[in-house]
């Protein structure tokens, strides 16, 4: 029962981190959830194996990367991955003119740039800047050393950067030729 | 890119992220699946007493229906005693003298009693006084082997390699012709007779055509120890042979036997990290460095077990980057000893990177040395 409560007050305190750092993970609202859903499983299973010196949030992260990251690994998602990017390329394509004018363009093109660096470089932006966890902290959480974090920090940072020029290059092209072209290909 | 991050994530929390929180619901989901898993629990207790009494009958029952159909369908057979028709088991020796035997008036073209593996009877060469059988390897004429009779002493234009006694009388004389061309010359009732192979017929089955031939014509001989000396000699090539080759075959044994170490390795390990199995390091690195060399098993390992004073416990992070069956490769001769293996990888976990194996044959066993990583600098779009 003891065990049931901890993992209660653990739902209660960091679900929605949880649940936003699987979906950091996966960009799937409903695989984010299922995974956020095992995660706490996962915890309550493993709990016996926390130990006091550790913190929570650190020990709670850990097993949530790992986890997320087994899923990347697994057969499931290869075999949904492709209808999932097919759906969400539809999605995108398929949005009004209105809704493309709300997006901030500049703002969409950081998240999208963010969502297609590696999930080793991802995850540690996504720690660092979005749970504010500290660099000694992912360093417990993802088991990589320090100085692993440190550098992988800064690569993430000039992979975004350069995503970001090469998408800013790309995109008059892709406004007037290529992108007009493919849409035009579909419609016809 | 500080101010940029800070204004993506609240972006991030506004749009994408809006009214993502973990429910009550959700909660109440991994409550019932707790509960599940306590009641599973106790079954399982009970299903374990049962388990391995129906395994034991279950396999006693296949045993017995598989006996059962083996003997009603007479698939069991008996060693047959009677000859086997095709040998010739009926050669009638004067013990005595090992000579021919006596309705054996002439020399003539025998047929062969014994024909190598893979080779046919091609067509007769007649040329004055010679007369020539050709034997070839099917579908390859390039390997191929004769047997002929000559009045006249052949001119050979080769080398005399050494003399091989056939019975306690006869005698023939073994000529190397080129590298891959072999001649075996006797003499026996006024007429010379001749064996020749040319590509890659082993030298013990040449013996064995040789053999055969003489058997049919009534010999005795001794050929028998020499020709078991040469197969033996043989199976001792191929088998270097076989360990010094390398191929696209063995280098995926070799990885797909370490991705499944490093697999059942980690599988060991309870729910709390602690491997069942191996308690130190060491005995960890054991299981690969039969295959894979030792600073690599090292430096790959090192950081990802935990030797602890009650035991080896898993640090949990990511797998290395490692060969995956679904992406092409491209294996590469560095030297007899040594190849290398590259492989272009795009994964979500690791982006894009090139792998690059090495391998190296270790007194005569071939062991994966190394692993190089280079990333790729851009995620494709």
């Amino acid at each position: 029962m003891h065990k049931q409560k901890a993992i209660a007050d653990l739902m209660d305190h960091y679900g929605t981190a949880v649940l936003q750092l699987a979906y950091s993970y996966v960009r799937d609202r409903q695989t984010a959830e299922d995974l956020a859903q095992e995660i706490f499983f996962k915890c309550y299973q493993k709990y016996d194996t926390f130990q006091g010196n550790a913190q929570i949030q650190t020990w709670l992260f850990r097993v949530a990367s790992n986890h997320c990251k087994d899923y990347l690994k697994s057969w499931h998602h290869k075999k949904v991955f492709v209808s999932n990017y097919l759906s969400s390329f539809l999605t995108n394509h398929q949005s009004s003119p209105e809704n493309e004018l709300i997006k901030s363009a500049e703002n969409q093109e950081l998240t999208e740039a963010l969502f297609k660096l590696p999930v080793k470089y991802r995850e540690i932006l996504f720690l660092f800047y979005f749970q504010e966890c500290s660099l000694k902290e992912i360093s417990e959480i993802s088991g990589l050393n320090l100085n692993t974090v440190k550098s992988r920090l800064s690569r993430a940072k000039t992979l975004l950067k350069e995503i970001l020029q090469e998408r800013s290059g790309e995109d008059g092209e892709t406004n007037e030729g290529v992108k007009g072209e493919t849409i035009k290909g579909r419609i016809g | 890119m500080e101010k940029q991050m800070k204004e993506l994530k609240e972006k991030l929390l506004k749009e994408e992220l809006a009214d993502f929180v973990f429910s009550q619901q959700m909660k109440a989901n991994v409550f019932t699946k707790i509960e599940a898993k306590q009641k599973q629990k106790f079954s399982f207790i009970r299903l374990s007493k049962i388990v391995p009494i129906s395994l034991s009958i279950t396999a006693f029952l296949i045993f017995s229906v598989g006996i059962y159909v083996l003997i009603t369908r007479e698939m069991v057979t008996l060693p047959d005693p009677s000859p086997n028709p095709g040998q010739n088991t009926n050669i009638e020796e004067d013990p005595d003298t090992n000579r021919p035997k006596e309705n054996f008036s002439k020399p003539e073209l025998v047929p062969l009693d014994y024909l190598p593996e893979g080779y046919v009877f091609k067509h007769k060469h007649i040329n004055e006084d010679l007369y020539e059988n050709i034997y070839e390897k099917e579908g390859n004429a390039i390997d191929s082997f004769s047997y002929g009779i000559q009045l006249t002493k052949p001119e050979i234009d080769g080398v005399l390699e050494k003399d091989i006694k056939f019975t306690v009388e006869l005698s023939g004389q073994l000529f190397k012709i080129s590298d891959n061309q072999l001649l075996l010359l006797w003499k026996d009732e006024g007429v010379y007779q001749f064996v020749q192979k040319t590509g890659s017929l082993p030298e013990s089955e040449f013996y064995k055509v040789v053999d055969s031939i003489l058997k049919e014509q009534g010999f005795t001989t001794v050929l028998g120890p020499y020709i078991s000396e040469l197969e033996a000699l043989e199976q001792q090539q191929a088998a270097i042979d076989e360990q010094l080759a390398f191929n696209e075959e063995k280098a995926i044994a070799l990885l797909e036997r370490f991705n499944n170490t490093i697999n059942s390795a980690f599988n060991d390990a309870t729910e709390d990290e602690k491997f069942n199995t191996y308690k130190t390091k060491e005995e960890f690195y054991s299981l690969f460095t039969d295959f894979v060399a030792r600073e690599f098993v090292e430096s790959t390992f090192s950081f990802r077990v935990d030797e602890k004073e009650d035991g080896l416990y898993v640090v949990p992070t990511e797998y290395p980057p490692h060969y995956i069956p679904e992406f092409p490769f491209q294996l590469i001769r560095i030297s007899e000893t040594e190849y290398t293996l590259t492989q272009y990888q795009e994964t979500d976990l690791y982006g894009q990177l090139t792998l690059t194996i090495t391998f190296k044959n270790h007194s005569g066993t071939w062991m994966i040395l190394k692993q190089q990583i280079d990333e790729v600098s851009l995620p494709k779009s």
